[in-house]
């Protein structure tokens, strides 16, 4: 069993923290908060045995369990002590790596290289601990699958690893294990989640392995979303090695059936699978790919709406009004790639978003209304503070720290084929041999023929028969070859496949997963900064002067889901009508505003739309200079208003609000209002849609 | 270098390899692994761009791994686009992608010595 690096356990002496630097200090603090070895705790018996001695005492109870002479009811007993120590454990080391990640999220940018390449390896080897103890518990229940088979009336407490040794198991007995699901694995373990959609039987290939099942599937899914059979070659590494493990397994006579559920507890997709959750990507690229345009017309609301088909204009309707916006990056990278390179050096073009709402004149052609005269309003606003964006710099830097534990699965299966491939240039041209059947001329056909079928309009049956076409030819050219000798796997590489790969495997994607779940934690810790931006309005009236507000605006979101907004600024008469009172300053205006997310409607049937009800409480205040001058009209202008914004359908909300107002700019008369409509969200219900097409691809 | 598919590279004794990852609507978010071991993208340089040394015999292969992250906050239509070139001869060959549509967000690059 490993035990705790030395980093770990030297940090954690009081006599160093004296002497340690600041960051040090934190290091030390942390890591005693961790393992509850405070002063306060030292100076009491701990009522939960820590970590030490828990391994302690799982060492000497596993001596009782290799004792051939000790009494079965001693083992009995003894094995269930020893079950409840290994959880305690588990459970202990779990909660430690939990706590040196979210130390990592919080203060990793803070640490030095060394200090942090100290935690890090901690993590590595608690996680490696926590996996020999899971493999320790997996042993114990496998041995329950084996003999239960073997020995119906033997009592599972009974039956202990000791009494498996030099024990043969039928292959059934290891395909058993293979497809049950791993111990304690399904359930909490991100890696052995089962993810949707897998075909988990095959008529060429039964008792078919989740994980080659999820390598086939993606390879296939590749194939018919590219349109190109030649896509397996990019997916091709594990399903190469899923398929020689499976068989090595098939045909090992040594009892590894508490190995194998290892193997069974090896699913690719769910890293990727967290990155899908509908509730963080309900907005639509702004970059469409398909003009509905039959040709191109001079004049400037025609060009008006080249630019608004293919995304470099924004446009919004909005009642009566017509709300066009763009950045200056949007037309930077109008027709080519917004590769992250362009984003890195004309980034700050997104700094500034223009936009401007006309009156619409005809609802029959909503752009001919963006002329001079319809024009209502236009704005500039700029962005004073940093980039906040999954694209900033900031989140570039932050993946410096989860890029390793994001790259563990393919140290694991690129370092596992060069073990096996690159040291025998003779397995290496069998390996070749079988990899070109899947790029063989009558393969490809095959393929291509499913894609090309104009019969199967649902792309995920072209991925199932895909699919399917794969894992017959992975049963023939890879499966039975190892069984049969013809691709010879030697003894060393057998016992590394049945003892380390799969264990590095599943551990590796946990560690992949944890790093996907760190690192969106920390994108969400970016846009919690607060943001500041710069709004210039210069609004037109057809009945008043013409005036121009400047504002400076103020946003800040919480964990929570609240979002403070606050702004405050002062509006400019152009050109000021004595007659009417008016000055140069018209107002100056403050707003704050609270804005909570609560969670789904709870009136959304629809399995992809995960809208949220959402709540606000605004309080205004507004000082109407001319208002002074007038007996009917009141100058100081407070407003307070809770609105709740309840989605009842798919892109359909009911947005409703109370406001109480003591004035308005015209008329001195306070009142209370409720309003009350319906919104439709049409980009909204067209991506569910999309949704649902994707997710048949998928 | 020669392109054999995709993702098949024919490459000679002590070619350098060239495996650029271009990140298209999001941040650089990739990985590469060559033989079990974490390859350190080349500092100060966009796109992500790595380079390791041919070093294995005749007949041998080396076996990479490009793996891209897509934030939940992504389009749907971002993508890490790959290519490779080698320093003696051929073209800068258009590799694999990787989509946030796929399964698995990785693409296999294999280099072989005839």
């Amino acid at each position: 069993m490993l035990m705790p690096t030395s980093f770990f356990n030297v940090p954690c002496r009081f006599a160093a923290l004296a002497h340690a630097t600041a960051p040090a200090r934190a290091v030390i603090l942390v890591c005693l908060l961790i393992t509850g070895q405070t002063a306060g705790a030292l100076a009491q018996q701990p009522q939960v045995p820590q970590a030490d001695q828990l391994r302690e005492q799982i060492a000497a109870l596993e001596s009782v369990e290799r004792d051939a002479n000790a009494p079965p009811e001693v083992k009995a007993a003894n094995r269930r002590f020893l079950g409840e120590r290994r959880a305690l454990l588990r459970g202990l080391l779990q909660k430690q790596i939990e706590g040196w990640r979210k130390y990592l999220v919080v203060a990793g940018s803070h640490l030095n290289g060394p200090e942090r390449e100290g935690v890090e390896k901690t993590v590595r080897d608690l996680e490696a601990e926590l996996l020999l103890v899971e493999q320790a518990s997996s042993v114990d229940a496998a041995g329950t699958v084996s003999n239960s088979e073997t020995s119906p009336q033997a009592p599972a407490s009974q039956i202990t690893p000791a009494d498996r040794v030099g024990a043969a198991p039928h292959p059934s007995i290891v395909r058993a294990a293979f497809n049950n699901p791993p111990h304690d694995a399904a359930g909490s373990s991100p890696a052995a989640a089962p993810p949707q959609d897998t075909p988990l039987s095959s008529d060429c290939y039964p008792d078919l392995l989740p994980g080659l099942a999820d390598a086939v599937r993606n390879a296939a899914n590749r194939i018919v979303s590219r349109n190109d059979p030649a896509q397996i070659r990019p997916a091709f590494f594990s399903i190469l090695l899923m398929a020689v493990a499976d068989a090595v397994f098939t045909d090992s006579v040594d009892d590894r059936a508490a190995h194998a559920k290892f193997i069974n507890g090896i699913r690719f997709v769910r890293a990727q699978a967290e990155t899908k959750r509908t509730d963080k990507q309900i907005g639509a690229s702004a970059r469409s790919e398909g003009s509905t345009s039959a040709a191109e017309k001079p004049g400037f609301a025609e060009l008006l709406g080249f630019a608004v088909e293919h995304g470099a204009v924004q446009k919004e309707i909005n009642g009566t009004s017509l709300t066009l916006s763009t950045s200056p990056y949007a037309f930077f990278y109008h027709g080519q790639e917004d590769t992250s390179t362009a984003y890195k050096n004309n980034g700050y073009l997104s700094r500034v978003g223009l936009s401007a709402t006309f009156n619409i004149a005809d609802q029959n052609n909503v752009l001919a209304s963006a002329t001079r005269n319809q024009l209502d309003e236009w704005s500039v606003r700029a962005r004073l503070s940093g980039d906040v964006s999954d694209r900033s710099y900031a989140a570039e830097k932050a993946w410096e720290n989860f890029r390793h534990d994001f790259a563990k699965p393919d140290i694991v299966i690129t370092g596992e084929m060069a073990a096996e491939f690159q040291s025998n240039a003779s397995l290496e041209a069998i390996r070749r041999e079988i990899s070109g059947q899947f790029t063989a001329p009558d393969f490809q056909k095959s393929v291509k023929d499913v894609l090309d079928d104009a019969s199967i309009t649902d792309p995920n049956v072209k991925v199932n028969k895909i699919s399917e076409l794969i894992l017959c030819r992975v049963r023939t050219a890879i499966f039975d070859q190892v069984r049969s000798g013809a691709f010879k796997i030697d003894k060393g590489t057998r016992d590394r496949i049945l003892n380390v790969f799969p264990a590095q495997l599943v551990s590796a994607l946990k560690a992949r997963d944890n790093a996907v779940a760190d690192f969106q934690t920390r994108l969400e810790q970016l846009s919690f900064r607060p943001e500041f931006t710069f709004a210039y309005t210069n609004k037109h009236e057809t009945t008043g002067s013409d005036y121009s507000t400047f504002k400076l605006l103020f946003q800040k979101k919480s964990r929570e889901g609240m979002n403070i907004i606050a702004n405050a600024g002062l509006s400019v008469y152009h050109k000021p009508d004595r007659t009417l009172n008016q000055q140069r300053l018209r107002d100056f205006a403050a707003a704050l505003s609270f804005e909570g997310i609560g969670g789904r409607s709870p009136f959304l049937l629809e399995g992809g739309d995960e809208s949220r009800v959402t709540y606000s409480f605004t309080g205004r205040y507004q000082r109407m200079m001319e208002n002074r001058f007038f007996k009917d009209r009141k100058a100081d202008i407070a407003v307070a208003q809770f609105k709740l914004n309840l989605p009842i359908l798919t892109g359909i909300s009911l947005p409703f609000s109370v406001t109480f107002a003591n004035a308005t700019e015209l008329i001195k008369e306070s009142h209370v209002r409720a309003n009350f409509g319906f919104t439709v969200d049409t980009d909204k219900i067209l991506q569910i849609i999309n949704l649902a097409r994707s997710a048949q691809v998928k | 270098m020669i392109q054999i598919d995709v993702a098949t590279y024919g490459v000679g004794a002590g070619e350098e390899v060239t495996v650029e990852v271009v990140a298209i609507q999001v941040g650089e978010f990739s990985t590469f692994v060559l033989d079990g071991t974490e390859i350190d993208p080349e500092p100060g340089v966009n796109p992500k761009t790595y380079k390791f040394p041919v070093t294995v015999g005749p007949g041998l292969s080396h076996f990479g791994r490009v793996s891209g992250f897509f934030p939940a906050t992504t389009p749907d239509d971002a993508k890490y686009q790959i290519f490779v070139s080698g320093d003696q001869g051929g073209e800068k060959f258009t590799g694999p992608d990787i989509r946030k549509s796929d399964l698995i967000p990785s693409a296999d690059l294999e280099f072989r010595r005839p």
